[in-house]
């Protein structure tokens, strides 16, 4: 029923204060700077971190305690959808504080979130999250970095490589996945000075050049024992639940990232002017400005939707919602809805960046204007996070896993839905007598539309004619 | 027979059809939340976004599924399933062209997205 789901005009005092905090914070402080993180000084990316970490943007998702401010998922999700300005920052601000803190918050012992926690919190160090290797990305269970525990016990030896690190650059912890005596895959707390490991050098990227891209290179990495996160050999839900928190993220960054374009095409189509008019008189760019606006509406429904859902189950947790392993669970029931915004949002983004190129024309295709450099950063999101592929995979695989253990009412809707198509047919049928299509035609309709038996019965007269005829299930 | 997790463009198919219907469902739940609050004149603009939307959507949905109707049936049960999405797919269109220029227009007049 509408009145049960969330959407933006739902957002609370709060949510508008913190929308309004992102969105300035944005404009200052990201936009102006643009250039430079493309150039990739990685220190002025580094400071912005630092500054959304004084103001309370980077600890959403971290409990209090621990130095966050432990907030709603709406309000995670507006954050990451009002600092979409460009894809360079979202990109390492993204990891750090999603991929790269989230392990933690919902897998670290106590000793181990008070010790590493506050700091991402605030931005003093950056998180990263290693899981991908030159060889296997959505198969990380396939991964060839092994784990050693040393001779003395205190250790565990890494050893391997890894690829496409985002934040590899700066970062100051990682999050590296490795398997422990030759099967058993595992998360382990890296920091960057532990002896063995180093980082290998940048990777010349198509997009998102503002962030930092590098491998890790893992040679006898000593890491402490009391550094393993979560469980030995469970290291794949830590590795996948993650991911969920990213995915819807990344679905509202991308709604953000698409209601800037648009911005910016407007602007450009309202003074260019062709054949004696401004460009925004003409139809076919009309067109696509309300395509954009319509999906943008959307997305904005779906994502706040979303969220909204997910902080209502974690209200119905009661006291509960303080333990991060059940708000982990709760968010796992919202894997579908979550793979569904980073599917739908990576692709929408896509449509309105290539659509921003052709509005701007020939300056859509020089770097002098935005639409160029945002055609090139938005076209990781179908490929992080999960592969669209892959994450198509689990939107179908999961509705059907629960279809099949009863969580989901598949068969009964199935069903419901076959006896109202039967019980409607036959009126559809009386409605063709009049039209004047040919015999043929009246008659295959109407055969399909006739209930089980006389249907058969005429089915089965026919069968000496040339034409075979429509049989409904029974 | 092949099971179906087997076959990643079905799978990939019904993803797609999953995608567009939470897409849709969530832009008419919103719009009609916004109705019930301003009346239909007042969100005018909403609900025109949402047509435009669903109509796009129900298009991408038809042709999924008639990708995963023709590649698992044939003869006689491909020729009844095709009827019962045709069925269930039968609607009278929106005039999107007209409602596209009714969008288009307010955000060119606002310089941004807007919702009312």
């Amino acid at each position: 029923m509408p009145e049960d789901v969330f959407t933006p005009e739902d957002f609370s005092e709060q949510h508008l204060l913190i929308a309004q905090t992102a969105e300035e914070f944005a404009n200052k402080e990201i936009v102006p700077n643009i250039e430079n993180m493309e150039q990739k000084h990685f220190a002025i990316t580094r400071e912005l971190v630092n500054k959304a970490g004084e103001l309370g943007l980077s600890g959403v998702d971290v409990p209090e305690q621990y130095g966050g401010m432990q907030m709603d998922k709406v309000t995670s999700a507006i954050i990451a959808d009002r600092l979409a300005k460009y894809g360079g920052f979202s990109t390492t601000w993204g990891a750090h504080t999603c991929i790269g803190t989230l392990p933690l918050v919902y897998f670290g012992t106590q000793e181990q979130k008070k010790k590493y926690l506050p700091k991402l919190a605030s931005g003093a160090t950056v998180g990263a999250y290693a899981l991908s290797e030159s060889s296997s990305g959505s198969d990380a269970l396939n991964c060839r970095t092994q784990a050693k525990l040393s001779a003395d016990g205190k250790h565990y030896i890494l050893n391997g490589e890894r690829m496409w690190i985002t934040n590899a650059g700066f970062a100051g912890l990682f999050i590296v996945f490795a398997k422990v005596s030759g099967d058993k895959f595992t998360a382990f707390i890296v920091e960057r000075g532990f002896p063995g490991f180093s980082v290998g050098v940048e990777e010349h990227k198509m997009g998102i050049r503002g962030s930092s891209t590098c491998p890790l290179i893992l040679n006898d990495c000593q890491v402490p024992v009391e550094n393993v996160l979560g469980e030995i050999g469970k290291g794949h839900h830590i590795a996948f639940n993650v991911l969920n928190v990213g995915r819807f993220k990344l679905g509202a960054a991308c709604v953000g990232s698409a209601r800037n374009c648009i911005e910016g095409a407007i602007a450009y189509a309202k003074q260019r002017k062709a054949f004696g008019k401004v460009i925004a008189d003409f139809g076919l760019i009309r067109e696509k400005l309300a395509n954009v606006a319509a999906g943008i509406f959307a997305g904005e429904a779906m994502a706040y939707r979303t969220v909204g859902m997910m902080d209502a189950a974690i209200a119905q947790l009661g006291e509960a919602h303080e333990d991060m392993a059940q708000v982990r669970k709760v968010i796992d029931e919202y894997a579908v809805e979550c793979s569904i915004l980073k599917v739908w949002g990576s692709e929408f983004i896509d449509y309105v960046v290539d659509e921003s190129v052709q509005i701007y024309d020939g300056y859509g295709f020089v770097e002098e204007y935005p639409a160029e450099r945002n055609y090139r950063d938005v076209r990781v999101n179908r490929i992080f996070e999960g592969t669209n592929e892959i994450n198509r995979l689990l939107i179908t695989g999961f509705l059907l896993k629960r279809a099949m253990t009863g969580q989901l009412p598949l068969m009964a809707a199935i069903k419901k839905l076959m006896d109202e198509v039967l019980r409607e047919l036959p009126k559809r049928a009386k409605a063709l007598l009049p039209t004047s299509e040919n015999w043929w035609q009246r008659r295959r309709r109407l055969v399909c539309s006739l209930p089980a038996s006389p249907r058969r019965n005429i089915c089965r007269r026919s069968r000496t004619s040339r034409r075979s005829w429509v049989q409904l299930p029974t | 027979m092949q099971a179906i997790q087997d076959q990643q463009e079905i799978m990939g198919a019904i993803a797609n059809m999953t995608i567009e219907t939470y897409a849709m469902e969530s832009a008419v739940l919103r719009a009609q939340k916004l109705a019930a609050r301003n009346g239909d004149a007042g969100c005018a603009h909403a609900i025109a976004m949402t047509r435009v939307y669903i109509s796009g959507a129900m298009e991408k949905i038809e042709s999924a599924a008639r990708t995963v109707i023709a590649a698992c049936a044939e003869g006689d049960m491909l020729r009844s399933q095709l009827a019962i999405l045709r069925r269930l797919c039968k609607y009278e269109p929106f005039n999107t062209v007209a409602l596209r220029q009714d969008i288009a227009q307010k955000v060119i007049e606002a310089g941004k997205y807007l919702v009312a």
